[in-house]
């Protein structure tokens, strides 16, 4: 069906529906000029008083339009205005340097056109222009600001679209309407605002970023260009290569156009020696003579002592370096975006003597990575478990993290580096944990991961397979200081009692560390103990994680389980930062836990240390749905009081609709009662046809009011009638003689409490035969 | 042509800016190839574009297009489900009735969803009024219909021109909500609806009417005849028949005395219509071929007032001489069923036998375009009268000169050939109302 340009003058609500269509795509484009860094509220405000001269344009040229004015008066103001407004935002860009980028330049000037046309919504062919002008504003705004505001503004936006759509459509249905059936749009409304709203809430469970992404799956966002720009936001122009997109995770510098230079920044072990404090070294290892690697025979088990790998000593005294004072936000050394709580692996552990922890050697077998399209590298797995929930996704932005390895989540299923999509780039630096052959992961690099979450409740009718089949011997090895301390394997036996073997007994071994020891940081193993794990368990009962992690590592293993130490970095939700959207990761976020081997070489975060959470299951849609329906019933329940009232409210409402509906019509009668008789009449007429309307009484199409009055109301408000006659005369006739404002004012009242008194109350009437609107000199 | 506004020459500056920026129809050859004349490619093409800024730009816009794809699924899909549930029945109040006159038309329509049925129009089968400048074939639209209900509808409608209606299936339509999409059923028609063309007055039957003397009739003819009653004697002229003679009277008057009867004559009148497209001019209710017939309608229907016998020669029907309302109503019906497409020539209705020799009164109602082609076959005969319309006129074209070089505006018979002249679309009633009092009087 082609679009019917010769349409008449389309229908008032119509007409209102388009400039509120173009308000609310004034809103977003003034939030997109205004920037994410400006007042929301001046944007809104702004759009307001935009809105406000729309309105006020289209009523000045709907009465001109109505006195037989045509294009000639409309057209120059159109053509100048948008001429002057071209020049306003050239001479804008060339006077003032920190104004709008040439872009936002474009676009404020395009919204000037398109308020200008929207001003002429009562000629069919530009309401539909206007229409699509709005539409414009909001794409072009969607891309440039994100945030609540302007979600809510798109999800308004499309509702109100749905209705314009389908009231255009409905304004051709009109024109050839069977006279005797009504010609509103009542329940299709309630309808699609139903659907809308069912769209929103399923939305706002999975969330804007989650479900934009959704249909992005594989496709990064990009941007910045070649040119320089000082007036650049948020990366969308390139402004100081390191400087301009420093701050946001999700920009996406040029990995070409890094300087790589000797870091000065502390490394990940002066970070750990400052909130460590120094190792200690035991007594009997004081004289030790580090063995070069070369003399030593090549033994598997042996293999962590061949080469001078790092250690890790769980034995520490105070530091004697001054920690200096460092903001949070300056000396990150990584930014998240994304769902926390995450533990970033750095380093494995997987031999521990009782008093040092000692680094897992590099495994030699290389990542099985394919490359997927956009530049992802997917991680290809023998033998998958089937333990995991859904996937999360993250952004990270490396700042000063200076390290080969790669700070990637557990269970990474595929991720993308900037755009290094080779797999010989990339090597295992410990098993599990994933890092760069040559060098370390450059600064200002945008690195995007997808991982698998794990899901305790599957884990946990998961069955182990016996251990010896997938786990190297040095994963279940107890030190043999350990070992020989009884007390360990008893306390180990006890903590699972009687629990099946799997992730119970792993899972209460956790939580049995969790509820009986205290997590201090600063405390330290005293200077005359040398089994810092015993003291730890049976004496202090209160260490830091490091003792927490080595004492779970040494539990499992005791009870038969592959389990190693892990160090690196947590990401702590309390460090959410609102305005920016992410999480900073500093130095102090160094963390150590345990982890439990499983088949496929998948690690398991087992994390012993109070105050640490591990991240939850992500569920999939349907789960989120329930989950969705279960936060919100307990809500309710939490909040009945309030659910109860609103309800009570909803419901007083839906049962009064009518009479609330009648007195809005009249609010809406006084509003507009004004201007000459006719329009005084007019408006009269329209509070009665509303009226009459909620009373099933409407005025069938082709009928005048006056006919409409005698067939179907004269027995409803007898009073009226001098009204409805007066109706024929402001409708199609001229007056014979003058006016008086006083009559009309008399009639129209007479008419309003005749009809709001109803049939056969004794209501207050008014004599209409002695008010006589006409006096004929 | 620049619309009403600025359909004057004096239009402003700015009046014809506006009418060639916004209103002129470039590519009028190409409007069903354009995307954007579409609700649905408007639509896709803002999904693209949304697509496009959220490949490139930012993942927000994906939110956009997923409300836009909502949108044209929503409005793809609504109207096909919601039609499958709908049956509908079609009727009049009546079988028979006049161009112009109205008549109540009801549709019932039963609705098998639970959800009631917006925005339906109903489509097809009802021409439309030329004077609406619409294009599209809707002729009524229902706001709804509720949802487990049979619910009938029923309006006036005003037939605009003759023919058996539906003329053809009427499909009821539905785009609702967005109307990117229509989804259509056709309507049973439990009744057919017979508009007949309108007639206007002619008075009295022509002489000519009567020149068969072999049968008796019912309309006294003032001719005096060879049977019925005695009218009274004269004397013998030369050219009486012999048996006519009173015997009795011219031996009593030594002269010869002729007795005259008189009796009812039983006129006849055939009326030959000749509806070839091409030979007419004008298109809608107001062309000549719509205006010849009902110019034979309304010769029938004086016939017929006048207990005349009436055949009608159509191009593909003929409707054999009788008389009396049942006729009437023949005649009509097969004015009203008179197919627009093609049809036999003049010429060869002119050929069959019963047009050759007519007895009685032959009026052929054509057009000077298919007079110059069948002017052999419409030699000059007793009895027989062209009435025969310039379709030029109706065409919109100036009138031609008369061949004749007779002044059109006093006589209308070419007497040679006894041809009536029809030329002014705007009174082809009083024309041929003069013409029949010209005819009232021919031999």
């Amino acid at each position: 069906m082609p679009t019917d340009h010769r349409a008449d003058t389309p229908p008032k609500s119509l007409q209102s529906m388009t400039l509120a269509l173009t308000a609310l795509g004034v809103c977003a484009a003034e939030l997109a000029l205004t920037g994410p860094h400006g007042s929301s509220a001046t944007a809104l405000s702004f759009a307001a008083v935009l809105t406000v001269g729309l309105v006020v344009a289209h009523r000045y040229w709907q009465r001109c339009s109505e006195g037989g004015l045509c294009a000639r008066h409309g057209l120059p103001v159109v053509a100048g205005l948008s001429v002057l407004s071209a020049v306003i935002e050239g001479l804008r860009w060339i006077l003032q340097p920190e104004g709008l980028p040439l872009e936002l330049q474009l676009f404020a000037g395009w919204r000037g056109i398109g308020l200008l046309l929207a001003a002429f919504v009562n000629r069919p062919l530009l309401l539909r222009i206007a229409g699509a002008v709005s539409a414009s504003w909001v794409l072009f705004a969607s891309c440039l600001v994100e945030g609540a505001l302007m979600f809510g503004v798109l999800v308004c936006y499309a509702i109100l679209g749905s209705l314009w759509l389908s009231t255009l459509y409905w304004s051709l249905v009109q024109r050839d309407l069977v006279s005797g059936t009504s010609g509103r749009l009542r329940v299709p409304v309630v309808a699609v605002v139903w659907c809308a709203l069912v769209l929103v809430v399923i939305l706002l469970g999975a969330g804007p970023q989650r479900s934009a992404m959704l249909l992005a799956e594989l496709l990064p966002t990009s941007g910045g260009s070649d040119q320089y720009d000082a007036r650049s936001r948020g990366g969308v122009n390139d402004g100081d290569d390191v400087v301009a997109a420093r701050d946001q995770a999700r920009s996406a510098g040029a990995v070409d156009s890094n300087i790589f230079f000797d870091s000065e920044e502390r490394s990940f072990y002066d970070a750990a020696q400052d909130i460590y404090g120094e190792a200690r070294k035991p007594r009997e290892y004081t004289q030790a003579i580090a063995i070069e690697a070369e003399r030593m025979r090549h033994d598997h088990n042996l293999a962590e002592q061949q080469q001078a790998r790092r250690e890790f000593a769980l034995t520490r005294r105070e530091s004697k370096r001054p920690r200096r004072p460092v903001d949070r936000y300056s000396d990150a050394l990584f930014h998240v975006e994304g769902p926390g709580p995450l533990h970033i692996r750095m380093f494995a552990y997987d031999t521990c003597d009782g008093v040092t922890l000692r680094e897992s050697a590099p495994p030699t077998s290389r990542p099985e990575l394919t490359r997927q399209w956009g530049g992802w590298l997917k991680l290809e797995k023998i033998e998958r478990q089937d333990v995991f929930a859904g996937t999360v996704r993250h952004t990270f932005r490396i700042v000063k993290l200076e390290a080969r390895q790669l700070p990637i989540p557990p269970h990474p299923d595929r991720f993308l580096l900037g755009r290094v999509d080779q797999a010989r780039f990339f090597r295992w630096t410990h098993p599990g944990i994933l890092g760069l052959v040559d060098g370390k992961v450059p600064r200002n690099t945008v690195l995007h991961t997808r991982s698998r979450t794990v899901d305790e409740d599957l884990l946990t009718h998961w069955k182990f397979p016996a251990v010896t089949r997938y786990a190297m011997p040095h994963y279940r090895e107890v030190p043999l200081a350990l070992r020989e301390d009884p007390r360990i394997e008893n306390l180990a036996r006890r903590i699972v009692d009687d629990k099946p073997r799997g992730w119970s007994q792993i899972k209460a071994v956790e939580e049995y560390l969790r509820n009986h020891y205290v997590h201090v940081r600063a405390a330290k193993v005293p200077e005359d103990r040398e089994d810092p794990l015993p003291w730890f368990l049976f004496d202090s009962k209160t260490g830091p994680d490091y003792l927490f992690a080595a004492a779970a590592c040494v539990l499992l293993r005791q009870l038969d389980y592959p389990a190693r130490v892990t160090s690196g970095f947590y990401v702590d939700p309390a460090n959410y930062d609102p305005e920016s959207g992410q999480i900073s990761v500093c130095p102090e976020d160094i963390h150590f836990w345990a982890e439990v081997l499983l088949p496929g070489d998948e690690w398991l975060v087992v994390e012993p240390t109070p105050g640490y959470e591990k991240m939850p299951a992500s569920p999939h849609l349907i789960g989120r749905l329930f989950q969705l329906a279960g936060a919100m019933g307990q809500w309710m329940v939490n909040h009945w009081a309030a659910v109860l009232g609103v309800i009570m409210v909803a419901v007083a409402m839906v049962w009064q609709r009518r009479q609330i509906l009648a007195g809005l019509y009249w609010v809406r009668w006084r509003l507009t009662y004004r201007g000459s008789w006719r329009q005084r009449v007019l408006s009269t007429l329209r509070l009665l046809e509303a009226w009459a309307g909620l009373e099933g009484r409407n005025r069938p199409v082709g009928w005048t009011p006056l006919r409409w009055y005698e067939k179907k109301l004269r027995s409803r408000a007898p009073q009226a009638a001098t009204f409805f006659h007066l109706t024929s005369l402001a409708a199609y006739g001229q007056p014979t003689g003058i006016i008086r404002d006083e009559a009309i004012q008399e009639v129209c009242l007479a008419a309003v409490y005749a009809f709001r008194a109803g049939p056969g109350n004794s209501s207050q009437k008014r004599d209409e035969s002695k008010a006589s609107p006409v006096r004929r000199d | 042509m620049m619309r009403s506004a600025v359909g004057k020459e004096s239009a402003s500056f700015w009046d014809r800016i506006y009418y060639y920026v916004f209103e002129a129809d470039y590519l009028a050859d190409f409007n069903r190839y354009l995307p954007w004349r579409y609700a649905l490619g408007c639509l896709v093409m803002a999904a693209a574009a949304a697509g496009i800024c959220g490949w490139l730009i930012h993942e927000q816009a994906y939110v956009l297009l997923a409300c836009i794809g909502l949108a044209i699924i929503l409005g793809l899909l609504w109207p096909g489900v919601s039609i499958l549930g709908i049956r509908a029945e079609l009727d009049f109040d009546r079988q028979r009735v006049r161009e112009g006159e109205p008549v109540q038309v009801r549709l019932r329509i039963q609705n098998s969803w639970p959800l009631g049925i917006w925005g339906l129009r109903l489509r097809g089968g009802f021409a439309l009024d030329s004077s609406s400048g619409r294009t599209d074939d809707c002729s009524a639209s229902l706001a709804v219909a509720p949802g487990w209900r049979i619910t009938e509808f029923a309006w006036k409608w005003r037939p605009p021109c003759r023919g058996q209606y539906p003329l053809t299936i009427p499909r009821l339509a539905t785009g609702f909500p967005f109307g990117l999409w229509e989804a259509s059923r056709s309507i049973e028609v439990k009744q057919r609806l017979i508009v007949w063309p309108t007639t206007f007055p002619l008075h009295l039957l022509p002489e000519a009417a009567a020149n068969d003397r072999t049968t008796e009739g019912l309309t006294p003819v003032n001719r005096v005849g060879t049977s019925g009653d005695v009218l009274g004697v004269r004397p013998y002229r030369r050219g009486d028949p012999l048996r006519r003679i009173h015997w009795g009277q011219s031996a009593r008057h030594e002269r010869l005395i002729i007795c005259e009867q008189q009796a009812t004559a039983c006129p006849r009148v055939q009326i030959v219509v000749d509806l070839q497209p091409e030979h007419h001019g004008g298109i809608g209710p107001y062309s000549s071929r719509e205006w010849a017939i009902r110019v034979a309608a309304s010769i029938a229907e004086a016939a017929l007032r006048h207990a005349s016998l009436v055949e009608l020669v159509l191009p593909d029907a003929i409707v054999p001489y009788d008389l009396g309302p049942m006729q009437r109503g023949r005649i009509l019906d097969a004015l009203a069923r008179a197919a627009p497409g093609n049809v036999q020539s003049l010429e060869h209705m002119l050929g069959q036998r019963g047009c050759q020799h007519p007895s009685g009164l032959q009026l052929v109602i054509t057009t000077f375009a298919s007079l110059k082609k069948s002017s052999e076959k419409l030699a000059p005969q007793r009895g027989r009268f062209v009435v025969a319309f310039a379709e030029q006129c109706f065409a919109g074209k100036p009138s031609p000169e008369p061949e004749n070089g007779a002044d059109h505006h006093f006589s209308r018979l070419d007497a040679l050939r006894r041809v009536f002249r029809i030329d002014c679309p705007h009174h082809v009633v009083e024309e041929m109302q003069a013409i029949w009092k010209e005819l009232l009087c021919a031999d």
